[in-house]
């Protein structure tokens, strides 16, 4: 997991729980309390997993709330440490079918071919009129996640939309497929 | 970067810079193979390496998707270039055995053969060699391709080598009528070159240089020697070649794809070869151009003279031994074997087939194989075929595809966009046999396609389903005119019709208009007759008042007023008052009561005159309001229209409503037509003197056929005859003395436009007469009215 969702995540947890939060949560997942993630480096998805389920317990919410205050705390920060990739999206829909590529911009930082492709390949999106459907395959299982950011691009933009999952990871399916459905863009209804 | 060093915050940004600037020089040698290292812990140097590498690795993915495509292509390039040798040289084998045999029949004077199959011989001849040569540019063209092309060089005599081609070419160049000149300096001696390439060069550029340059033009050839070099340039007034296409000229299979310069059926590849010569021969060729100017192509060499070393051919001299070949090559090109200007004395007794190709030998064969059934005539390019197209009107055209000036798509396209010549079937014939190009040779109009080769019967076949395509067109076209001219001619007929139906229509409105009128001012008489009766009735009333009974009586109050008690109890007369008073006032009760029913009448009348007066002003238009009336209440309104609501002159109403519901019809038209049908009814009786039982039946009923009802009135008047019984609602018909004979053909005229219809029956003369009015009692669609229904 490239250490800018393990950055800011700490950020998030800082946030809630201030300075003694962050040191619990690093050592309920036995992360050294001294280790500080770095944006353009890959860390263990493994590590990652011990992070959130520590992040849950230590803050004492659900995923869902998790996914949400994390969503806004993650959205804020990627507006303004990369404003142009919100500027080139006129709406949600454009934005949501860049994102598979602002993530393999990640990635391509990694020089081992195969754990780039992991990063690379875990979204993929099909482009439908006013519709996308996305592919989500990862050891994550972040789909509660996506539908959070993907919810806070909605909103961002002031579009409106529907979003359904209709496999989950988590529901032993193969990958997780989202159906993000808009009924208004750029301030206008859309048909469907 | 060393950790321990102790450095400022921008000095360190300024390392990364440096650091990650020296990694991308690596960038120089075209290579991508590599990822930018970030040491920083500053976020704006990571977010910076992180999109470096970004790029980078996405110029990487496209460096390897375009190599690994260009090798495959490579690939198929060397698979091609073999394939045409291969080809090639296979080609020539059966080749050189068909223009073996042929040639020794040809020289062989012994056999005089008629002329005609000595003609197809000749032909055959000329397009195997043809080919041959064609073989064998591609064949240099796939050695040169592979590198396998070698120079043997001779000692030649440049300048006589080259006259000697030039004079052969002259024949053709007169043919074309172009000047075809050749200058060289005085002596160039003898110099080594690669005769057969030089061949093939002079030869490609003329016969280009005659292919585009149009009649009355001029080539000239020249030939220089300058220093070490010779300079060879023909420059012709031809249609020039666009800018766009000069770059890509001397490219392997590019051929100009203008219609003014479109290359005959070459292969492309011989500027390609000729450009591959120059360059092995060490030399350079380049072209000018102007579009509409023309085009001069220089050849520069570098001119070899012989050292002793060298071992040459010295046949130079014989140049003779060339000409044959070179002829063979130009004469294709010029020589028009059915020229357009024999076309002269057609006889229409034949249909007529117009041949369009660019090569001589193609339109004197299809010309051989149609001249036996049709005429033929033969154009060189699409557009003289247009030309004579509008001149000669021929019933098929085949045409071939790829020619100069105008090629058979644009022919198609501009014959096919015009409907005088639209119908006129048009043949493809091209070499392509692709499934592409008889798609866009469909596309764009033409109504058939022949592949080349093709046999004798096939093309014979497909000239005769042409030529009945055109009968049958014409055949079409002559009874589409026909029948156009009829339906103008009925066109104009209906609209006559339409005119007169409209005057018809209007006339006999205003007819109703008129006979309505003429009811309504009766009636409104009748009513103002009443008026006065009722007011006469009032006056009298007045005049006999009880109030003068009243007063007296009030007089003899007052007279006995200081004994009134005894007065009105011992007195005779004043013991009667009582009584009177009590009679007097039963009087003025009842007088009350009929001034009263008078001043209702009063008023019924007076709304009765506006009921008319509203009736008259809906009449009077057109429109087919409808309004959701009860049907008693509009009949009972009819009754009072033509005075007679119960009983009048004697005549008794007899009503019976067995049918009461509301119902949505047009009040003006309904009104119309009973306020007629009464009024025809109660003159018909009272016309009649001898008539003892004056009765008007009026009934209303549900039919029992789909939401209809019909209102029935029926007389005990004069009747109607049987033979007018069918005229009786015909325009201006009467039977009445005074009668316009336009209220019947109004109502009728009326209870059509309402839907629904006006029947009259009748026993005869003085037995009576029934009209019955049918009407959908819901909202149905309005009859359209045409002439048939209201005559
Ligand atoms: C400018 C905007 C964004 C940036 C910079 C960004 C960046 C990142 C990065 C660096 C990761 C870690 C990638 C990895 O290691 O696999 C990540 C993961 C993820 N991102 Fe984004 N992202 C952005 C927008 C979004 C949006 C709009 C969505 C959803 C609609 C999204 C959904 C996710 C999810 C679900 C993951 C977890 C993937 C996994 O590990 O399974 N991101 N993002």
């Amino acid at each position: 997991m490239v250490g800018l969702i393990q950055k800011l995540f700490f950020k998030m947890a800082y946030e809630l729980g201030g300075e003694d939060a962050v040191i619990s949560i690093k050592k309920e997942a036995g992360v050294p309390v001294d280790k500080d993630f770095q944006i353009n480096i890959v860390y263990s998805d493994e590590e990652w997993q011990r992070i959130l389920a520590a992040g849950l317990k230590i803050l004492n919410v659900t995923p869902e709330q998790a996914d949400v205050a994390y969503a806004d705390c993650f959205a804020k920060d990627a507006l303004e440490r990369f404003p142009n990739w919100f500027q080139m999206s006129k709406n949600s829909y454009e934005f949501l079918l860049i994102q598979p590529t602002i993530h393999n911009c990640f990635a391509t930082a990694v020089v081992d071919a195969n754990e780039r492709k992991d990063i690379n390949d875990k979204f993929k999106v099909d482009k439908l009129k006013n519709k996308i459907i996305t592919h989500y395959v990862s050891p994550n299982k972040l789909c509660g996640l996506y539908k959070a950011l993907a919810e806070w691009m909605i909103n961002h933009y002031k579009d409106e939309a529907d979003i359904e999952e209709v496999k989950c990871l988590k529901k032993g399916d193969k990958e997780c497929e989202i159906h993000i459905q808009w009924s208004k863009l750029n301030g206008q209804p859309v048909e469907a | 970067m060393d950790k321990t060093e102790k450095s400022s915050p921008n000095e360190e940004i300024k390392k990364e810079i440096e650091s990650i600037s020296d990694q991308l020089c690596f960038a120089v040698k075209g290579e991508f193979d590599f990822f930018v290292e970030i040491h920083s812990v500053d976020e704006s140097i990571q977010k910076l390496g992180m999109l470096i590498n970004f790029v980078l690795d996405t110029v990487r993915r496209s460096f390897s998707e375009i190599t690994e495509k260009n090798s495959r292509l490579t690939e198929l390039d060397k698979l091609k270039s073999d394939f045409l040798a291969n080809i090639s040289h296979e080609l020539r084998t059966p080749l050189t055995l068909i223009l073996g045999p042929l040639e020794s029949i040809l020289k062989d004077d012994s056999l005089s053969l008629p002329p005609k199959q000595q003609e197809n011989l000749q032909r055959m001849h000329r397009n195997a060699h043809r080919l041959y040569v064609l073989v064998n540019d591609l064949l240099d063209f796939s050695k040169a391709e592979a590198g396998k092309l070698e120079i043997h060089e001779e000692l030649i005599d440049m300048k006589a080598f080259i006259a000697q081609i030039i004079d052969d070419a002259q024949g053709i160049a007169e043919e074309r009528k172009l000047t075809l000149t050749f200058a060289a300096k005085s002596h160039l001696g003898l110099l080594l070159f690669d005769q057969k390439m030089i061949e093939k060069i002079v030869l490609n550029l003329i016969s280009n240089a005659m292919k585009f340059t149009p009649e009355g033009g001029k080539v000239d050839v020249r030939l220089e020697k300058e220093d070490n070099f010779i300079t060879l340039s023909v420059a012709d007034t031809g249609n020039g070649i666009p800018e766009a296409d000069i770059q890509r000229l001397f490219e392997r299979f590019h051929q100009v794809n203008s219609s003014q310069t479109r290359a005959h059926e070459g292969t492309g590849i011989g500027l390609a070869i000729i450009h591959q010569f120059v360059d092995l021969m060490g030399g350079k060729i380049t072209v000018e151009s102007k579009e509409g100017k023309g085009s001069t192509f220089t050849v520069r060499l570098p001119a070899r003279e012989p050292s002793a070393d060298d071992k040459v051919n010295t046949q130079h001299k014989e140049s003779k031994q060339y000409s044959s070949p070179i002829k063979t090559s130009l004469v294709h090109m010029g020589k028009k074997s059915v020229p357009s200007d024999q076309i002269v004395s057609l006889t229409n007794e034949r249909p007529l087939v117009l041949i369009t190709d660019d090569n001589p030998d193609m339109r004197a064969y299809i010309a051989s194989l149609l001249e036996n059934s049709y005429e033929v005539i033969a154009a060189e390019n699409g557009k003289e075929a247009l030309e004579a197209v509008y001149k000669y009107h021929p019933q098929v055209i085949l045409s071939d595809v790829m020619m100069p000036v105008m090629d058979g798509y644009q022919l198609t396209q501009a014959l096919k966009a015009d409907p005088q010549t639209a119908n006129i079937p048009i043949i493809l014939i091209t070499a392509k046999a692709g499934k592409e190009s008889i798609v866009s040779g469909i596309d764009i109009g033409a109504d058939d396609y022949i592949p080349k080769p093709f046999s004798a019967a096939e093309l014979l076949a497909r000239v005769r389903a042409a030529l009945r395509l055109f009968q049958s067109h014409a055949t079409l076209k002559n009874a589409n005119d026909e029948l156009t001219k009829e339906i103008e001619e009925r066109k104009k007929l209906e609209l006559a019709n339409a005119a007169l139906n409209d005057e018809l229509i209007l006339a006999a409105r205003r007819a109703g208009m008129a006979d309505i009128s003429t009811s309504i001012l009766h009636n409104v008489g009748n009513v103002l007759n009443s008026v006065s009766v009722s007011l006469e009735l009032l006056k009298e009333s007045m005049d006999n008042s009880h109030i003068n009974k009243l007063m007296n009586i009030g007089k003899l109050f007052n007279e006995n007023i200081s004994n009134i008690s005894s007065y009105l109890t011992q007195d005779s007369k004043g013991k009667l008052i009582p009584q009177y008073l009590v009679a007097l006032s039963q009087n003025v009760e009842k007088e009350f009561k009929i001034s009263g029913e008078e001043i209702e009448n009063l008023r019924n009348y007076i709304q009765h005159v506006k009921e008319i007066i509203a009736t008259q002003n809906s009449l009077s238009s057109t429109s087919g309001l409808k309004e959701n009336i009860s049907l008693p209440n509009l009949i009972e309104t009819a009754l009072k229209m033509t005075g007679s609501t119960n009983e009048i002159n004697n005549v008794i109403i007899n009503k019976v409503y067995s049918f009461d519901k509301s119902v949505l019809v047009d009040k003006s038209k309904f009104t119309q037509i009973l306020v007629n049908l009464l009024q025809n009814a109660k003159e018909s009786i009272l016309s009649d003197d001898n008539n003892h039982k004056k009765e008007i039946a009026i009934s209303i009923e549900e039919s029992c056929e789909n939401n209809q009802f019909k209102v029935v009135v029926t007389d005990t008047g004069s009747g109607i005859l049987p033979e007018n019984i069918t005229k009786i609602f015909s325009f201006g018909f009467s039977t009445k003395e005074n009668g316009h004979g336009f209220g019947l053909h109004a109502s009728a005229l009326a209870a059509k436009e309402m839907g629904g219809q006006l029947i009259a029956q009748s026993q005869g003369k003085g037995k009576g007469a029934t009209f019955i009015l049918t009407l959908p009692s819901q909202n149905n669609k309005k009859k359209k009215l045409n002439s048939r229904d209201i005559v």
